[in-house]
């Protein structure tokens, strides 16, 4: 009886670490993603900055008549 | 006078105009795209959300970046603008420093040098003319260093303009800030001596203002003094007036009560030449105190010459009646008092030119007996100052009285400023006695001149 009982736990924590390896493996795709998206977003970012002052930032120019 | 800040035809520094448009425009730009951005990759969130595992996994690919986007975009536009303002803060403050201290050079080595621009014609003094670009003939009113440039200004048309007197700016042409009226490099850079020619209507002014720059001409082409014209105008003017008196024609009455400057420049041998100032007011401006209101150049004399018609003094009328019935017409006495002419001349000081209510003027006064080629005059002047005050005494002890309580620096001298009478003939005028209180006056006004007084004594 208490041999029953016993694997039934096991079987139960087994399972348990199963799903917590899954969920974190899920979690930590998520955030490799996140991250990613991250890092992505902010090279945007800057790249959109430094296009704008490229476009924007000149010196004067005298046009001649 | 106050004038309204006109802007400038030139282009200012990047760091105090363009720069602040660009990094305006910069950031609205910068911030519009994040927002483009950030709105793409939640279009792709939407588009794959729906979609298998791997759509979902890109989904929350997009969905942070675009997060991402928005809140670095925000971060980065903020950290990269402050960095840009203070870029663009430091260099304006470089600028400004530059300017400034180059500005204040200029305008301390002018003070020292003695240098400000004086108009001839309207007799403004201003601390800076008014300069015309050479290519395009845009005025430039404030061409000194600035928000436009440290050392130079570029004018709307390219060209480059130097900005202070240490790059020449004085060869641009130029105007005066007040009547617009073209001024010479002589007119703004140069030290100067201003003297007006003082006395009532027929004192013979004009004629002594053409004798005494002949003679001062003739005085100078010796080596160590070089005296030479400012503008072809007073050259053509002595030029006719030479000739006339070589004609026996005395010279042409003024009419202008408000008179242009004569100017010469007068150079001793190693020092800076200064440029003369000489004033021949109508004798009519004296027949009202009001009359010489707007004779500004009173505001900044170096000295004075008061020409005494000694005809129109009335112990000298009573001694020679008889004799001047006949010569009247070409004597043409002067039918303004001495003692009135002088009063309005005290006057318009003190109410309008700052001297005080009773007080000395301080720059020297030449009084100069005009006419004594008439008659016995010159016998009784003969040569020494003393004699011409001892003689003016007699005749006139109220005129000497006042003119030394109220002239701290006063010499006298007798000239005779054509030298004879004006009987019709076609003898040359050859004046006597005229340039001796221009010198002496020159010597007292600048110790440049200061042998040329020694000589002249």
């Amino acid at each position: 009886m208490s041999d029953d009982s016993d694997n039934a736990a096991g079987e139960l924590f087994g399972a348990l670490f199963m799903l917590m390896l899954v969920v974190a493996a899920v979690m930590l795709a998520i955030m490799a993603l996140m991250s990613l998206g991250t890092l992505f977003g902010a090279g945007t970012a800057l790249r959109n900055y430094g296009l704008s002052f490229a476009n924007n930032v000149k010196p004067q120019r005298v046009v001649r008549p | 006078m106050t004038r309204t800040a006109e802007p400038e035809p030139a282009i200012k520094s990047y760091f105090f105009d363009k720069g602040y448009r660009d990094l305006g425009a910069t950031i609205a730009e910068s911030w519009k795209r994040n927002l483009a951005s950030a709105a793409e990759h939640f279009d792709k969130v939407a588009r794959g959300m729906p979609g298998e595992l791997g759509d979902k996994a890109l989904a929350i690919l997009w969905g942070a970046a675009g997060i991402s986007v928005v809140v670095f975009g925000t971060a980065v536009f903020l950290v990269a603008s402050a960095l840009h303002i203070v870029v663009l803060f430091l260099f304006f403050l470089l600028i400004y420093l530059g300017f400034s201290l180059v500005y204040l050079t200029e305008r301390a080595y002018l003070t020292w040098k003695g240098f400000f621009p004086v108009c001839p014609d309207c007799h403004s003094k201003n601390p800076l003319a008014e300069y015309f670009c050479p290519q395009c003939g845009a005025r430039h009113c404030r061409l000194i260093p600035s928000s436009y440039g440290i050392l130079h200004h570029t004018c709307q048309c390219g060209e480059k303009l130097p900005a202070t007197f240490f790059l020449k700016r004085g060869q641009l042409p130029s105007c005066c800030p007040d009547c617009k009226r073209q001024l010479e490099t002589g007119h703004i850079e140069s030290r100067k001596v201003f003297i007006p020619i003082f006395g009532g209507p027929s004192v013979g002014k004009s004629a002594f203002l053409f004798s005494v720059v002949s003679q001062l001409m003739e005085h100078t082409s010796r080596p160590g003094l070089d005296c030479s014209f400012l503008e072809s105008r007073t050259e053509g003017e002595l030029a006719r007036a030479r000739q006339q008196l070589s004609q026996g024609l005395a010279p042409e009455k003024t009419i202008s009560t408000l008179p242009r400057a004569f100017n010469l420049k007068v150079q001793a041998a190693g020092r800076d030449p200064r440029v003369l100032y000489l004033y021949d007011p109508a004798g009519e401006a004296f027949n009202e105190t009001e009359g010489l209101l707007l004779h500004q150049y009173q505001a900044y004399l170096s000295g004075l010459i008061l020409l005494i018609d000694p005809f129109a003094i009335a112990d000298v009328q009573t001694e020679y009646e008889e004799r001047m019935a006949d010569v009247r017409e070409a004597l043409k006495p002067s039918r303004l008092p001495v003692e009135v002419a002088l009063s309005r001349i005290l006057i318009g000081l003190e109410e309008h030119f700052g001297l005080g209510k009773g007080a000395r003027i301080k720059v020297p006064v030449a009084v100069v007996i005009n006419k004594i080629d008439a008659f016995d005059l010159e016998q009784k002047f003969g040569d020494a100052a003393g004699l011409v005050r001892e003689q003016l005494q007699i005749w006139d002890a109220g005129v000497v009285q006042q003119l030394e309580t109220r002239c701290a620096r006063l010499r006298f001298f007798a000239c005779s400023a054509l030298g004879r009478m004006p009987d019709g003939s076609a003898q040359p005028f050859a004046a006597r006695g005229v340039l001796e209180p221009l010198l002496w006056l020159l010597g007292e006004a600048d110790s440049v001149f200061a042998s040329e007084r020694e000589k002249a004594a």
